[in-house]
């Protein structure tokens, strides 16, 4: 098997537009608008948050083969779950990424959490919906120009893949010393707005 | 020769990559390379011949995550002893083959361990020293004749290794971290802060590795030279990678890799090596460029700087301000604080400090009822986590100071050692070994002189005294000890004389407590304010003072303006501009106070925390505390819990009106007498291995709101911890919060041992994961899904309103 290329990317902060309807939807709001003062204090939350976004991810490509009904095959290691080997259908090819906002998240939702419980809620919504939005615009913008149709992302933990698959998956990628993401031991990243996911590469018609 | 002696001479040169190599040799991804010391012993040994060869004067031992996480010697996997042995063993024999023509050296090579400390991660700090210390004592004794400590992206991380290389060998330690783009480390430090903390350390090189090419490099590595007085180091990579052909390349040529290192050399580093993607290639170039730069040796700066896990703090021109508030002297609400274990209280008293714009923190939490290392270690692990100024580790308790000093993530300013020598012969050691500048008291054995002559004598006593345990002038700040003018008219200028003498004589720092001088006088402020600026004209170098003291920050502010140390004048303007817009707010809350009916109740329901405050004052000119509470207060908090059950209120705006409460109870409290009753002291923790707490301040503050004294243990509470505390307090309700499936089993486990320590001892659980049927199955007494549904549970378990809040 050839090496595994593992590429680095980080983004200014400005790179990133955070969807604060997502982010209301984090905070519990649903459908429904905030009141003024609320509304006043999650803008200025935004902005905070906005400032130590720190953007980065580490990716690579991987052979895929589904091997059966439940096993998947790839490369560097061999997946058991049956939603994973129905989802990787038609490709042989897959993105393995880690994607992280950074410590300063954590930082920031930390301090709120000991001296305004109301900011801590608001946040973590925000750095919840800004790392969906960044993994957004990794797949949809800058893999997708690269590799053409992608499925949706894949975490483990989704479906039935394991979640210690995880471990794997953020060693093979180096991402505690490429982009500073790393486990504890009841597998919760730190820091914790970070996603790892593999996303099949739709394999082009002939 | 001694490799520390061969920096001062001349160029030194490590090896390149080695990740990068043993991948093209058929290293698999995911594979552990260290393993490669025993399965590929032949390929490693030639790999050292190879760098030897190419001009390398150090090699580093293929080791860099052989550490215990890795490496558990259980399963049938190697150990770290064994992996480390075998390294070793490769690094010398490959030595032992080489002509003995000049001198080669070993490092030990210490990388990250792959997970993050605490609070952030779950690594304790202690750990991730006994971590490193096990590696080092491992390298130590198979001949290494040096540590290099690399690709350090966490400043904390990296002074747990230091740590522990000092403490379990005497080899030369050097240190290189990884800086991004931007210039920081992943964990935010920039240059000038990693060199405080290292120097601090007493590391003797240090600089950068990976991440970046050398010509990303240059810029940071002019920082590092422009602040260290230690070699510097530089191991970039050979740019950024690529795929050729199915390999990994990297843009950066041997050649051009050369030239760069030579702009590199040229800008002050003399260690010089490379990172991924370098080979002996790059190193036999990069040696031959070094031809063409001539060496010198780098100088010392002689700052005086502290830092944080951020930035550094250097004690210059511009007089530096230290928060006084953070200190129980005279203030009944503080010792309340500290006597209930109110660190919330504590940390709002440095944040609020930061936002009146000081530059360093004074904490002090003495009081003869406490644990004292305890509180210490407590306030400066949650100040850490809450602001990132430099803090000053105020306290007369060696223990606390040494375990503060310690787990302190940065290089503090120590308060303090004075003339005596039994003080300094117990604080000297602490700054040697852990770093920080100290403030030196003018007083000895016989007390405090009058006379400035006097005072010198013990300044003089102190610098001589701190230089034979190796601390320079540079690292000791003297307090020359502001004295009540009311008992001696003489004493403000005795004391000026002396901040003259120590400035212009001595070239040395000073600072003082400045309140001091006024004691005894009334309006007190206006007798500092003008000490505070003729001690800044007599060249004082930082001042303790209170930031919230209008005519402190006045005086500050038009000093620096008036003494040129403020750029057009910017931060003057920003000050007094800002000073008339908070005026006119606060004028404008009162204003409209007059026109609404209920003004409290609405600036609760509303969660508007400064207008509740405000509406609050204002109320206790005519009303009682407790029909405050209990006709507006209570009544709001009713309103937000019923619409937020009723799913008309929204999480967050249940928060803000928590906190509006709070700011009324509060500010009610000032009114009242210290010990009010409260309806039961519950216990909240976030069980062990989950890292998330919000939900858990959640329920605390909302708890706090309705009367209830929270026990609040913090986040990944060992189960032993929430049981003792339920025994020792004797509680009647815990609660228990837990965010990941993972963590369920320690719920469990904490849910146990109370039943069998403490049976009558009530728990409710809460938390992402948790559901009705899962709080039953695991023991829980209760599943609250929300707040306010554990409000209502405390409340069914206390009985309700039998005490006031």
């Amino acid at each position: 098997m050839q090496n595994m290329f593992i590429e680095t990317i980080q983004l200014p902060n400005n790179a990133v537009t955070i969807d604060k309807g997502e982010a209301l939807r984090y905070m519990g709001y649903g459908k429904f608008e905030p009141d003024a003062a609320a509304a006043a204090m999650i803008d200025d939350c935004l902005i905070k948050a906005q400032a130590v976004c720190d953007y980065k991810a580490c990716f690579a490509v991987c052979p895929v083969s589904v091997l059966d009904d439940s096993q998947t095959d790839l490369s560097f290691m061999q997946v058991s779950s049956k939603t994973f080997a129905k989802h990787m259908q038609g490709c042989s090819q897959a993105i393995v990424f880690a994607a992280t906002v950074g410590i300063g998240a954590d930082r920031l939702i930390g301090k709120y959490s000991r001296l305004s419980p109301a900011k801590a809620v608001m946040t973590d919504g925000i750095f919840t919906a800004a790392i969906e939005s960044f993994c957004d615009l990794l797949c949809d913008d800058i893999f997708t120009g690269r590799y053409g149709n992608l499925k949706f992302r894949y975490s483990p933990g989704y479906g039935d893949f394991p979640l210690p698959a995880q471990r794997t998956l953020l060693q093979v990628l180096n991402a505690n010393v490429k982009i500073g993401v790393s486990l504890t031991d009841s597998l919760l990243m730190t820091p914790t707005k970070s996603v790892s996911a593999i996303v099949g590469i739709v394999d082009k018609e002939e | 020769m001694k490799i520390t002696d061969q920096l001062k001479q001349g160029y030194l040169l490590f090896d390149g990559g080695m990740g990068t190599l043993l991948q093209k040799q058929g290293l698999k991804p995911g594979e552990l390379p260290e393993t490669w010391n025993i399965t590929h012993k032949q390929t490693i040994i030639e790999m050292h011949k190879a760098y030897y060869q190419a001009g390398s004067d150090v090699i580093s031992t293929n080791t860099f995550g052989a550490n215990r996480l890795k490496f558990t010697g259980k399963d049938g996997t190697y150990s770290v002893e064994e992996i480390i042995g075998a390294a070793m063993d490769n690094a010398v024999c490959a030595r032992a083959q080489m002509p003995k023509d000049r001198e080669r050296y070993i490092a030990l090579d210490v990388g990250p361990c792959g997970k993050l400390l605490k609070p952030l991660g779950d690594l304790d700090f202690e750990d991730a020293v006994e971590l490193f210390a096990q590696m080092i004592r491992c390298g130590a004794e198979h001949g290494a004749d040096l540590i290099l400590i690399e690709t350090m992206n966490d400043a904390y991380e990296t002074k747990a290794a230091v740590l522990a290389a000092k403490e379990n060998c005497d080899l030369p330690v050097f240190v290189t971290n990884v800086y991004d783009e931007s210039g920081k480390l992943m964990t935010g430090a920039d240059p000038a802060a990693m060199v405080a903390l290292l120097e601090g350390l007493g590391v003797d090189a240090l600089g950068l590795n990976c991440s970046l090419g050398p010509d990303k490099m240059l810029p940071i590595v002019r920082e590092l030279c422009g602040c260290a007085s230690v070699p510097v180091i530089a191991n970039p990579n050979a740019g950024l990678p690529h795929v050729q052909n199915g390999q990994t390349e990297y843009d950066i040529d041997a050649d051009a890799f050369a030239g760069f290192m030579a702009q590199i050399a040229a800008a002050g580093a003399t260690v010089l090596g490379g990172c991924c993607g370098t080979t002996p290639a790059y190193i036999e170039k990069l040696k031959t460029a070094l031809q063409t730069v001539s060496f010198a040796a780098i100088q010392p700066k002689n700052r005086t700087v502290v830092s944080s896990f951020t930035h550094a703090v250097a004690f210059e021109k511009r007089p530096v301000l230290i928060g006084e508030r953070i200190n129980p002297t005279g203030k009944s609400r503080f010792k309340q604080a500290l006597r209930e274990n109110d660190l919330d209280y504590i940390l709002n008293e440095g944040v609020a400090q930061q936002e009146k714009g000081v530059d360093i923190l004074d904490v002090n939490v003495g009081l003869p009822e406490i644990d004292e290392p305890s509180m210490m270690r407590q306030a400066v692990l949650g100040l850490q986590s809450v602001c990132d100024l430099p803090l000053q580790i105020d306290t007369s308790d060696v223990a606390a100071m040494e375990s503060a000093m310690r787990i302190y993530n940065g290089k503090p300013l120590v308060n303090s050692v004075n003339g005596k020598a039994e003080s300094m012969h117990a604080i000297f050691p602490l700054v040697k070994k852990y770093g920080g500048v100290v403030i030196g008291l003018t007083l000895d054995e016989s007390g405090i002189p009058k006379t400035a002559e006097g005072r010198l004598q013990i300044v003089e006593k102190i610098y001589a005294t701190a230089k034979t345990y190796g601390i320079e002038k540079k690292d000791i700040i003297i307090d020359p000890l502001a004295m009540a003018i009311s008992s001696d008219t003489k004493a403000a200028v005795e004391t000026l004389k002396t901040v003259r003498a120590v400035t212009e004589t001595y070239k040395g720092k000073t600072s003082l407590g400045v309140s001091n001088i006024s004691f005894g006088l009334p309006n007190r402020e206006f007798i500092t304010s003008s000490f505070f600026v003729m001690a800044m004209e007599n060249g004082l170098s930082a001042a303790i003072m209170n930031p919230h003291s209008m005519e402190m920050m006045k005086a500050y502010h038009s000093f620096c303006a008036l003494a040129g140390l403020d750029e057009n004048c910017k931060s003057y303007i920003d000050f007094a501009t800002g000073l008339s817009a908070q005026i006119q707010v606060s004028g404008g809350v009162k204003a409209k106070l007059q026109d609404v009916e209920n003004p409290l109740q609405k600036a609760i329901v509303k969660g508007l925390k400064e207008q509740a405050a405000v509406c609050t004052e204002e109320l206790l000119k005519t009303h009682g505390a407790l029909e405050i509470i209990d006709c507006e207060i209570i009544p709001a908090l009713d309103i937000v819990g019923k619409g937020f059950e009723e799913k008309t209120v929204f999480l967050p705006q249940l928060l803000m009106s928590a906190e509006a409460a709070k700011a009324a109870f509060e500010t009610v409290r000032k009114t009242m007498p210290a010990n009010d009753a409260k309806k039961g002291k519950i216990v909240l923790a976030t069980v062990h291995g989950d890292i998330h707490d919000i939900g858990k301040n959640i329920v605390k503050v909302l708890l706090q709101n309705y009367g209830y004294e929270v026990l609040d243990l913090g986040k990944d509470v060992p189960p032993q911890v929430v049981c003792d505390a339920v025994v020792q307090n004797h509680i009647r309700l815990a609660g228990l919060s837990a965010l990941m499936t993972t963590t369920v089993p320690a719920m469990e486990e904490t849910i146990k041992r109370i039943r069998k320590a403490a049976p009558d001892c009530k728990v409710v659980v809460g938390g992402a994961v948790m559901t009705k049927s899962y709080a039953q199955m695991i023991g829980a007494d209760r599943y609250a899904k929300d707040a306010m549904e554990t409000v209502r549970y405390a409340e069914s378990i206390f009985g309700g309103k039998d005490v006031e809040a």
